[in-house]
């Protein structure tokens, strides 16, 4: 490889790193701003922070990957990898959709098996998708 | 394949669309209600008939929501120190949206299963622990349960229930003997007493009934009087048992004097 076709890779890596970084960076603000607006679920749900932040760095963490390793295959295994790190998150953190809260002496428990479903079906086709994506790709 | 993967993207989108719509909206759905105090409580009324307490609370609501309220539930769980005395729950009928339900939850506990499960009650005053909870499905996807617990003051019917002044009459072969107590509950104790007369060998040598109309709050004081069928087997001592609607209320011991 000459020095000029290096230069141009390292240049393409830098371009990438910092357009993933900037995409990244993005999604952080809107993170920031959602918890700013929901940080108080805290109060009641002492779990709440913690998940929060799970999903949040999970997802920081698959967009800078995936738009890292755009035009590759690997995109596509980050992608099924995200729906199958969202299936599982979903599932967990919401205890399958039942979930326990104290609120001033009352304890409220709500049930969403149905929407949990959903989440999982979602993921699961996200995961079909791109696996899809992925043969396609290597064709 | 192309079209497979398109397709894919549009179910997940209509997914997440309804994935995140639903619960904002039974959300804003349950806050209407609320915010136009779309469920009220009027004064509960109890009675109390052939050993069941039964307790009425009328309510309405008023479902100002997007969504029909249903599985409508309430349940009333009675506990003492952990150990569950009674469950009652009553099942409600359907709210659709839009519309105002007056209803009523009743009650039903039966006093010989409370009583039962713990002879305390009979004799002691105490405060039961009372655990009421509302459940109801909205949209048909998400069920909520509220639950509150209480404590409620509990009257014993046979408060101080004591024997005393016992004799025998060899003549007459009449056991007899005093009885007194003081019914704390809230509601009349009516019906029949069971005396059982045993000797110091276990050996049941009579018993006798005797009719009791206590209201709340007031004492009996009666006498007992038991005929001995067979007088060889009066001893000095033994055991007198109580029983109130087949519940053992006391077992105690006695001794001539």
């Amino acid at each position: 490889m000459s020095e000029a076709e290096t230069a141009g890779t390292r240049r393409k890596l830098v371009f990438r790193i910092a357009k993933a970084t900037f995409i990244t960076a993005i999604l952080g603000v809107v993170w920031l701003i959602l918890w700013f607006f929901t940080s108080m679920f805290s109060t009641i749900y002492p779990q709440y922070s913690t998940s929060f932040a799970i999903l949040a760095w999970a997802t920081l963490f698959f967009t800078f990957t995936t738009t890292l390793s755009e035009g590759t295959i690997y995109k596509y295994l980050f992608i099924v990898m995200r729906a199958f790190f969202l299936m599982v998150y979903f599932a967990y953190a919401t205890n399958f959709g039942l979930l326990s809260l104290k609120i001033e002496g009352l304890n409220l428990t709500i049930e969403f098996m149905p929407l949990v479903a959903l989440m999982v079906l979602a993921n699961l086709i996200a995961m079909a998708r791109g696996l899809l994506q992925a043969i396609e790709f290597a064709s | 394949m192309r079209q497979t993967i398109r397709a894919f993207g549009w179910i997940i989108a209509i997914l997440w669309i309804i994935i995140l719509i639903l619960p904002v909206t039974v959300a804003f759905s349950l806050m209407k209600i609320v915010e136009v105090e779309g469920v009220g409580i009027q004064e509960p009324r109890g009675s109390v008939s052939n050993g069941n307490l039964f307790l009425s609370i009328p309510f309405y609501i008023d479902n100002t929501g997007f969504y029909d309220l249903t599985d409508v539930e309430v349940k009333l769980q009675i506990f003492m120190r952990n150990e569950t005395l009674s469950t009652s729950s009553t099942e409600l009928p359907n709210v659709p949206a839009g519309e105002m339900v007056d209803s009523s939850c009743n009650f039903s506990l039966s006093l010989e299963e409370l009583l039962s499960k713990n002879m305390e009650l009979l004799t002691n005053d105490t405060e039961l622990n009372l655990n009421a909870s509302l459940r109801f499905r909205v949209a048909s996807a998400i069920a909520f349960q509220v639950s509150t617990g209480s404590t409620i003051p509990w009257g014993a019917p046979f408060h101080k229930l004591t024997i005393y002044n016992i004799a025998y009459d060899v003549v007459n072969r009449i056991f007899s003997a005093s009885l007194s107590f003081n019914n704390h509950a809230f509601f009349q104790v009516n019906g029949s007493l069971l005396i059982k007369l045993y000797n110091s060998a276990g050996e049941l040598i009579g018993s006798s009934t005797q009719n009791v109309n206590v209201p709340s709050q007031e004492s009996f004081e009666g006498s007992i009087g038991i005929t001995v069928n067979d007088p060889s087997k009066i001893t000095h001592e033994g055991v007198l048992r109580l029983y109130f609607a087949d519940i053992q209320v006391l077992e105690e011991m006695w001794r001539l004097p």
